[in-house]
């Protein structure tokens, strides 16, 4: 473990000396996921192609592009969510603080503590609040005593922004919660079992825009401690709240590739592509 | 400003005033009708499932007139012609025998019946008279308690005499008891002529005339065949004494058994090929033959289970093989019968099981596959809690139809006729479909009143059991 943890800083310092993320920044970044050559495979047709993306620690990083170019797939590549889909396969590696978790010896249940996950759609289990949150702190402490679990529920639903709507109906079903409520109910329950990297896929198309200013305020918050990825379709929102952008495009045959990968500023004010220019300034298509 | 051409080649006819437009108004004709079809529908379902009921209603009681199968006449000990003084045997030869014959008497024995000695008269008497003993006969009622007891003692069986005995002691019944005794099981009083139970109710007046010109003197009345003591009596022979405790309690144990064998076997099936069973050829020639196996008559699965439960494993099936003691000689058992029962709603299950599982969304499993929960853990505690009501629902439909399938039952060999209760898995056993059946087949009115009796309860045992699985998935609902 030291020793991966260590070739993981080497890997780091080399990417601050490559620059890649710009010269202003001086702190070093220490880089949490990165995919080299990423091609995705669904059967025999390929949906992402020499994807080269990279995802520094305690920074948000959003994943923008057009309709069915591949973010999602590309999302769920990181938690090996695609594995769950029959037939699927990919070339290429994707590290996980240097460790390539597609390695035969690794289990996807192992990579997904670490790397959780919040989905477009609000999805509690259809159990109370406080089962919602348990669930998860079970699986890796099945004997954790009642108290203890109880200061978790409570610090995962406080970690969500999410404690003070629900602390006197924790009996009541997750799914009884308004949408945005439902939302910060996953938050939390992905933060209680303690990731280190958190994805979001949209996770703010189904909600209002209150609830969605309230989520952008906690991605912020939770960037602290987690590494957050987020696909979204909306601009502003990756300009408010991600630290860094990618640009995917579909190829002529379909398949999803980065095409730009910046600073988010950099990407919104001067990017170095054409096809992102457009779509940021939404003259696409 | 220019108007922009429409993109279509051809308007639409422009729309008349709101309120006035025909073929608004034709479309929703065409709804009308529609909609009333769909009603027709339901009411022609809810009108044959009425008729039904009523049919069977309308035979579980009525207007029934009765009568003795043996003449109480003959039963009952009669004081001896040779007790008789000289004035009675003479005024019984003047009543009982036809008034030509006396006329002709005396020209055949030379002599007038007064000159007779009483030995003669006797002889005469035996001789002219059918049955001269039921003469002087003793009414039942005259009779004393003792000599009831002997009536019973001389007329029905030692063994079943020392049953009744050891039900009841004799000694302590009473008279209106031992009448009542000897009326059942001497004289085998039965309903000679039932009436339906609506005819019964509305047309009392014609049936009572009706009964008076046919069956003039003998006792009427309205008959529930549908009674407590039916429920829990023996079988016996008689439609009139019989009941229905053995097959009930046949029905209940194999459809326990089957519960017990079938359901378990049946979800863990259906979760195993929906959620962990690849899309390889040989699982989709697998799913193609449960769907098959689930439209197969039930006759066959009742041929395969005397061939494998009967015969081939009877020695598991009768018990001999676990050394219960006094095994059955074959495997016509209760369990035969529940694993065959089982077979027969397991692909009914499974293709439930299924289709319940497939209705969980799928948010539901990434949700919990994304904490780092095993496919295991979220079949376990998320799949299969969200589709329990759902897969209750299926085994309701199994269970109902386990409860009412007869042929496969009647090739495993359920008993038409049992005397004890059948026990546990390695008892031989009867059903209820199967008491019905043998029953209504019989061309007599009685057994096709308790055949409807007996359909009766069986659909109340259908209830029950579906009762009870609908409250546990409401349960189930409310608990998610």
């Amino acid at each position: 473990m030291t020793q991966i943890r260590s070739l993981s800083i080497q890997s780091v310092k080399a990417v601050a000396k490559d620059g890649i993320a710009g010269g202003e920044t001086q702190a070093i970044l220490e880089t949490k996921i990165h995919a080299e050559n990423l091609c995705m495979y669904y059967g025999s047709f390929r949906a992402l192609v020499d994807v080269n993306f990279r995802a520094y620690a305690n920074k948000i990083t959003a994943i923008i592009g057009p309709s069915g170019c591949g973010k999602s797939t590309l999302l769920r590549t990181f938690n090996r969510m695609n594995d769950t889909v029959a037939d699927t396969r990919i070339e290429g590696q994707v590290t996980l603080d240097g460790e390539d978790i597609y390695a035969p010896d690794v289990d996807p249940v192992a990579v997904r503590r670490r790397v959780g996950m919040v989905f477009q759609k609000p999805n509690p289990f259809p159990k109370s609040i406080y089962d919602n949150i348990a669930f998860g702190i079970k699986l890796y402490n099945p004997r954790m005593p009642k108290s203890e679990l109880d200061a978790r529920v409570e610090a995962a639903l406080r970690g969500a922004a999410v404690w003070d709507d629900v602390k006197d109906k924790l009996k009541q079903p997750g799914t009884a919660l308004s949408g945005g409520q439902q939302q910060r109910l996953c938050i939390a329950r992905a933060i209680a079992v303690e990731p280190e990297v958190i994805l979001m896929d949209e996770p703010c198309s189904s909600l209002d825009p209150i609830s969605t200013l309230k989520i952008e305020e906690l991605m912020v918050e939770l960037k602290r401690d987690y590494t957050i990825i987020i696909v979204t379709h909306n601009m502003q929102q990756a300009a408010r709240v991600s630290d860094y952008t990618a640009m995917m495009m579909m190829r002529e045959d379909r398949a999803g590739e980065v095409i730009e990968f910046d600073e988010t500023e950099t990407i919104f004010t001067k990017p170095k592509d054409k096809r992102t220019e457009d779509y940021v300034t939404g003259r696409f298509g | 400003m220019a108007v922009s051409p429409s993109p279509f080649p051809q308007r639409l006819p422009a729309p008349p005033e709101i309120g006035a437009d025909p073929s608004v108004r034709r479309r929703q004709r065409i709804g009308a009708i529609g909609q009333t079809g769909l009603f027709l529908s339901l009411v022609i379902a809810l009108v044959a499932l009425i008729v039904l009921l009523l049919d069977v209603v309308n035979k579980i009681g009525g207007m029934a007139v009765y009568g003795y199968k043996v003449d109480p006449l003959t039963v009952v000990p009669s004081i001896p012609l040779e007790e008789l003084s000289q004035e009675e045997l003479l005024q019984i030869a003047r009543d009982f025998i036809p008034a030509e014959r006396l006329d002709e008497l005396p020209d055949e024995l030379g002599a007038t019946l007064e000159e007779l000695t009483t030995d003669d008269l006797i002889g005469v008497i035996y001789n002219e008279v059918p049955n001269p003993e039921t003469i002087t006969a003793r009414p039942l009622d005259t009779l004393a308690d003792q000599e009831l007891i002997e009536v019973l003692d001389n007329n029905i069986t030692d063994a079943r005499f020392n049953q009744l005995n050891a039900e009841k002691p004799f000694e302590s019944r009473s008279r209106e008891e031992l009448i009542e005794l000897i009326e059942e099981e001497v004289l085998l009083e039965s309903a000679l002529k039932t009436w339906p139970l609506f005819d019964s109710l509305f047309n009392r007046q014609a049936i009572e005339e009706e009964i008076q010109a046919n069956y003039p003197g003998s006792e009427y009345g309205f008959h529930w065949w549908l009674t407590p003591e039916f429920i829990v009596s023996d079988l016996t022979t008689r439609p009139e004494t019989t009941g229905l405790r053995p097959a009930i309690i046949g029905s209940v144990l194999v459809i326990f058994f089957t519960i017990l064998f079938a359901v378990p076997v049946g979800i863990a099936a259906g979760i195993y090929l929906e959620e962990f069973a690849g899309k390889s050829r040989i699982n989709v020639l697998i799913q193609t033959n449960i769907y098959n196996l689930s439209g197969v008559p039930s006759i066959i699965y009742g041929m395969l289970g005397v061939a494998i439960f009967v015969r081939a494993l009877s020695q598991f099936s009768s018990g001999a093989a676990f050394g219960i003691p006094d095994p059955p000689p074959n495997g016509r058992t209760v369990i035969s019968a529940a694993l065959t029962m089982g077979l027969l709603i397991l692909p009914l299950i499974i293709i439930n099981t299924q289709e319940a599982i497939r209705a969980v969304p799928q948010s539901l499993r990434d949700g919990s596959l994304a904490l780092g929960a095993t496919k295991w853990q979220t079949v376990r505690h998320h799949v299969l809690p969200v589709a329990m009501p759902s897969i209750l629902t299926g085994i309701i439909l199994g269970i109902s139809r386990a409860v009412g399938e007869t042929a496969p039952l009647i090739v495993v060999g359920a008993a038409a006729f049992v005397t004890t209760d059948p026990s546990g898995l390695f008892s031989t056993f009867t059903v209820l479909p199967m008491q019905i059946y043998t029953w209504a087949k019989l061309p007599f009115d009685t057994f096709r009143n308790i055949s409807a009796a007996a359909i009766v309860v069986l659909l109340v045992v259908v209830i029950l059991f579906n009762l009870t699985a609908i409250i546990m998935r409401n349960r189930l609902r409310k608990s998610l």
